[in-house]
């Protein structure tokens, strides 16, 4: 690491994972950004939703050999396989995680500056090229985090990486608009359409989020809405067809709707976090669930985005700068083919 | 062909109905799935007698002559729904006994071999008391076998038998197998009566008999007696089939059975005229390979190339359609699965699943530097895809220009979850050849080889003469040259580790154990390679390699216009990386052990030293792109490169590194105790030049950058990298283009070969629980295809542990 990016601007990077082809087109590096202003119960990345660095605590690993405890200044650590963990007297100091042979402990969490996010996104290189891949922000809300992400984004421009973010649209306009303004592609979370139930949902009004997307909307820039279907929870009829007409009447930028279905992997960061599952009684919903759910969305003229679908396709539409196409009926879905 | 696009000749998208139902292959399949594997004797009877009749004959000719009484002897069979015919003798899937290589094996487990839990083989009573009293007595002191064993110095027999410290088991007990048929430039050119009358006009051409001519005599001579018995077991099926259509009620069948006389008539004696004919001599050949020599990795070769002039030339003509051509090509494909080598039990626990190493290679580059993927190639996948069994073993070829369209349908193949085909990457299997002796233009017509070996039909090769265990020179190096299991002095008394002060100390102690145990390996096979030469030539081979006509000299003798020296492959390539990089961090930088702490760690077996083990699990491993370790991994490959490179073979031929490895890493990882990288003793190394199961946990970019650091090119025996995904990691179309671009990107990075086993691990576990459930459920193991359910537990342990990127 060179003094330069020593100094440089620093964010709180939950994690960072290689090779993911499901979070944009191509293969794709995804940085996970820590802090999130929603707090939704089905949430599967529950670490992501505080801004501050945490500990993580994986009681199977834990061997008992009682270093943290001897090591743990302010007597607060108990070995891992003692139970969770989340004492408000810890100072985080880290002894406990350094001294854990197990590896049981661990930060969730790690400071990093954009230089070292960069050097970490520049080891795939050939994977992008390979596949029109390139990098994600994903979190947590990374546009929280407007002039990291910005510095991020600003270097993978010079170096020709491909940027997208994934987004719950929550965000300060007015700070993130110039870091909006750079990137390739938006996946763009839309979790309910009413009001009211957004903000029992999730904690927050949808106000903002819609605001903020008629204002993305404007940019060019080509995007997907998400849907993350929790049964009983958004995925009654009404709403997603809310959704659908909303996307096909405002959005023309919008490549599509994805719908994703909800899944439990989640589960385990929770114990690991000590936090207990909100929504243990919500199964996933079914496969023909899903395909009815879709089916309503291409009834009301806006393309489903699957697995099945070509994003590279529409990544050489937003490399060329080409006009998009307004989401009638013959529109992206056949241009595809 | 003149042009790319006349090489699709219909196009896939637009195929109209299909005339055939997939009927038959069921049919056939169900066939298969009845059939027990049985062992028979007729083979090993037939070539018993002919050589009491030919005793005192130079024993070349000996070796022809007993393959044609084989051949005039064996029962032949037509069975139901059959379009390609043919079986190894009385039975449907049958493997057969090569007494004269060994058979010492079989009589030490005659009582289990048909109840043992690998691979078991139905063999009668009847056929057990003619092996104890007819076969035994008489090749008793005469087979390959013994002839090695007598000439093995006691050091390399203890060293090298049975240890898994080295094993060349391959090469003293059972034919060298490791060859392609050139079927381009001479099978389906001349057939075997082309061959014959080559013979014939240059025994006529000898104009005198000196002592070399003498022996080209010899040779020729031989050469009438294969293409005499192959001629023949043709015109042998021809008349079943004839007289079983006189027979046949079923209008249909009989039509079949006809075509299949006729067929038969046709090849192996003359080239072949049509597609299906293509298809029944390469299964000729296949069962002449097998009755000549039960062994290993015969290859078909490149099959769309010679197969596509007569796909095109029927299609054109109107007597085939395309999905005639798929139902033909599945036949073969289940051909191809009922014939095997027979294997020891030892060998059963590791060569997993009655299998072949029938290689089988689609696309690639022409030789004109063209891409060569043709309709053929497409067809072939479907037909693997279709029919689902663990042969033939697929290799594709994958350079720049292979249409994105092919590799795509290789991903939908590959992400089946059977672990087939296996990528490779053209470009550098080219570079592997020439670097083992091969002009350019023979050597990007290259072909996969048994499991994951590049080869040509050009050349003739030991490619696997053994392998070594690279992880015990590591063990001996921190034991002064004891086991730390058996405390025998293999290798060199080195000096007191407790007494190195420095990280190149341990590297000085190391390298020289490998020296070492590298020259015992060679010298092995130098005394392997003359027994090879003296007692069992190679005459069937030789007809069908180009050079040996022309030279009058087998194969043993450097007949073939090209030769390659014997390869060697090394096994534990990654715990040794990790091991010296544990060492490096922990010991020497870190100073956070001794290295007499270590060593007491080791012998106890990590007992008491637990928080060390995780200093050490969690010190850099190989596969994670990481310099601190990858740069270990490439010297060590590089070194094995250069300490082989200078030993030369009989011919004069230099030998050469590999690191592939089929299912090695399972015994060497028995023999040794704890290593330094963390690994408990016992457990299983790496596979291959793979990262150690579980060790590589920054995903699957991360492992092919660290593989792709290697110099995979003075590895021309291969190198092996296998990634195993959960099935919800490539889903959709999505996932395809991330397979593909993953391949591609490897491939830039100068990578030689990955497979993909796409498989979710409940289902593998249920597999092993309720076997019944899953008859055919194919896995590739470590480079080559087996039936899960027919592999032992400790192999399908194995394919679970190793590690699941999951992208979810
Ligand atoms: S981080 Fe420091 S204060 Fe907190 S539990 Fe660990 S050792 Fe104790
Ligand atoms: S240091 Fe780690 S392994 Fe040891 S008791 Fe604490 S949590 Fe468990």
């Amino acid at each position: 690491m060179n003094n330069l990016s020593r100094t440089d601007i620093t964010g709180t990077v939950l994690e960072i994972q290689r090779w993911s082809v499901s979070d944009g087109p191509g293969s794709r590096t995804v940085i996970f950004l820590k802090g999130c202003p929603l707090h939704c119960p089905w949430c599967a990345n529950p670490e992501s939703q505080d801004r501050r660095v945490q500990m993580a605590i994986f009681s199977t690993r834990c061997v008992r050999c009682g270093a943290c405890v001897r090591e743990c200044p302010e007597n607060v650590a108990i070995p891992a396989a003692e139970g969770a963990f989340g004492t408000d007297n810890c100072t985080g100091c880290g002894n406990c995680i350094r001294s854990c042979h197990g590896g049981a402990r661990s930060w969730m969490g790690e400071e990093m500056t954009a230089g070292e996010v960069v050097d970490l996104v520049k080891k795939d290189m050939v994977f992008y090229r390979k596949s029109s891949g390139g990098v994600t922000f994903s979190g947590g809300e990374p546009l929280t985090h407007p002039q990291f992400l910005g510095e991020i984004i600003n270097r993978c421009m010079d170096l020709g990486i491909h940027t997208a973010v994934e987004t719950c649209g929550y965000f300060d306009w007015k700070a993130a608009e110039k870091t909006i303004a750079m990137l390739d592609f938006i996946m763009f979370d839309l979790k309910h359409m009413d009001e009211a139930t957004h903000k029992r949902l999730t904690g927050v009004s949808n106000r903002l989020i819609l605001e903020n997307i008629l204002k993305i909307s404007s940019f060019g820039i080509p995007m997907v809405i998400r849907i993350p279907v929790i049964p009983g929870v958004n995925d009654d009829e009404h709403n997603i067809r809310a959704t659908a007409v909303f996307v096909r009447d405002h959005l023309p930028q919008a490549i599509g709707i994805e719908a994703l279905a909800y899944h439990r992997l989640g589960v385990n960061k929770y114990q690991a976090l000590g936090i207990e599952y909100p929504l243990g009684h919500i199964e996933p919903p079914s496969d023909s669930r899903m395909a009815a759910l879709r089916k309503l969305i291409t009834d009301t003229g806006v393309p489903s985005i699957t697995a099945d679908n070509d994003y590279d396709a529409q990544l050489v539409r937003s490399r060329l700068k080409s006009t998009p196409k307004h989401l009638t009926k013959d529109g992206p879905d056949n241009a595809q083919t | 062909m003149n042009t790319m696009a006349a090489e699709r000749v219909t196009d896939r998208r637009q195929t109209p109905e299909p005339t055939v139902s997939g009927a038959r292959r069921k049919a056939l399949m169900e066939q298969f799935r009845k059939a027990k594997p049985a062992i028979c004797m007729e083979r090993t009877l037939a070539f018993t007698n002919s050589h009491k009749q030919t005793e005192g004959q130079p024993v070349i000719l000996r070796r022809a002559k007993a393959f044609r009484a084989v051949c005039e002897s064996i029962t032949v069979r037509i069975f139901d729904h059959e379009l390609v015919v043919g079986t190894l003798g009385n039975g449907h899937r049958l493997g057969v006994l090569c007494p004269e290589m060994s058979w010492s094996w079989l009589k030490e487990e005659i009582d289990t071999i048909t109840s043992r839990k690998a691979e078991p083989y139905q063999f009668t009573d009847e056929n057990k008391k003619l092996f104890v009293e007819e076969i035994v007595p008489y090749w008793r002191g005469q087979s390959l076998e013994e002839f090695c064993l007598e000439r093995m110095p006691e050091d390399h027999k203890n060293i090298g038998i049975g240890t898994g410290i080295m094993d060349t088991e391959m090469k003293w007990r059972s034919g060298v197998g490791e060859i392609t048929p050139d079927h381009q430039d001479i099978l389906f050119v001349k057939g075997y009566s082309g061959i014959k009358n080559e013979a014939l006009d240059q025994l006529r051409q000898l104009d005198n008999l000196s002592r070399e001519n003498q022996e080209k005599r010899d040779f020729y001579r031989s050469m009438i007696e294969i293409a005499e018995a192959m001629i023949t077991l043709g015109k042998r099926y021809s008349t079943l089939a004839e007289s079983l259509a006189e027979n046949c009620s079923d209008p249909v069948r009989k039509k079949e059975l006809l075509t299949i006389a006729r067929t038969c008539s046709n090849v192996p004696a003359n080239a072949p005229a049509s597609f299906i004919e293509g298809l029944q001599m390469v299964f000729f050949v296949q069962l002449g390979c097998l009755l000549a020599e039960s062994s290993p990795a015969f290859n078909v070769g490149r099959f769309d190339q010679f197969m596509f002039p007569l796909y095109q030339a029927d299609i054109e003509a109107g007597r085939l359609d395309r999905a005639e051509a798929l139902e033909q090509i599945e036949c073969l494909w289940i051909k191809l699965s009922e014939i095997f080598w027979l294997l020891t039990e030892n060998g059963a626990k590791y060569y997993a699943g009655y299998c072949g190493f029938q290689n089988l290679t689609l696309g690639g580059r022409k030789r004109n530097g063209r891409d060569a993927t043709n309709e053929v190639s497409y067809l072939a996948l479907e037909a693997t895809a279709n029919v689902g069994l663990h042969q033939p073993s697929v290799s594709v070829s994958i350079h720049p220009e292979t249409p994105d369209e092919f590799l795509i349908e290789v991903c939908r193949l590959a992400r089946r979850g059977n672990g087939m085909p296996a990528i490779h990457n053209d470009i550098i299997a080219t570079q592997m050849m020439m670097y083992k002796g091969l002009p350019p233009d023979q050597a990007r017509d290259w072909n996969g080889l048994g499991c994951v070996v590049p080869s040509t039909r050009k050349v003739s090769e030991w490619t696997y003469a053994g392998q070594y265990n690279m992880a015990a020179c590591l063990e001996w190096a921190l034991n002064r040259g004891k086991s730390r299991k058996t405390g025998q002095q293999f290798g060199l008394e080195t000096k007191d580790p407790a007494t190195f002060t420095s990280f190149d100390d341990l590297l000085e102690s190391f390298y020289g154990q490998v020296k070492k145990l590298i020259k015992t390996g060679y010298e092995t096979t130098i005394i392997q390679q003359l027994v090879h030469q003296e007692s069992v030539p190679r005459p069937f081979f030789s007809a069908m390699v180009e050079g040996c006509m022309e030279s009058g000299k087998d194969l043993t003798r450097g007949g073939a216009k090209y030769n390659a020296g014997p390869g060697w492959v090394v096994v534990g390539c990654a715990d040794t990386a990790n091991g010296l990089a544990a060492i490096k961090k922990i010991v020497f930088d870190q100073k956070k052990t001794t290295m007499a702490e270590l060593c007491s760690a080791l012998d106890n077996n990590f007992e008491g030293f637990e928080e060390l083990r995780q200093l050490l699990v969690n010190s850099p491993k190989f596969g994670n792109d990481d310099d601190y370790v990858d740069n270990l991994q490439v010297e060590l490959a590089d070194f094995s490169d250069r300490e082989f490179r200078q030993y030369r073979d009989v011919l004069g031929l230099p030998f050469h590194s590999a690191i592939m490895g089929l299912t090695f890493n399972i015994p060497t990882g028995n023999s040794l105790g704890a290593l330094p990288c963390g690994r408990f003793a016992g457990v299983p190394l790496a596979e291959g030049s793979s990262p150690h199961p579980g060790t590589d946990i920054s995903g699957p970019t991360a492992c092919i950058k660290s593989l792709g650091k290697m110099n995979h090119e003075n590895q021309p025996g291969g190198t092996l990298l296998n990634l195993k995904f959960l099935p919800k990691a490539v889903e959709g179309e999505r996932g395809l283009y991330g397979l593909s671009a993953l391949i591609r990107a490897y491939f830039e990075l100068g990578g030689y070969h990955v497979q993909f086993n796409v498989v979710d691990a409940r289902k593998l576990l249920d597999a092993q629980l309720h076997p019944e459930k899953y008859g055919s459920f194919v896995v590739r193991v470590a480079g080559y295809c087996a039936i899960f359910t027919e592999c032992t537990k400790e192999v399908q342990n194995e394919i679970i542990r190793r590690t699941e990127h999951c992208a979810l």
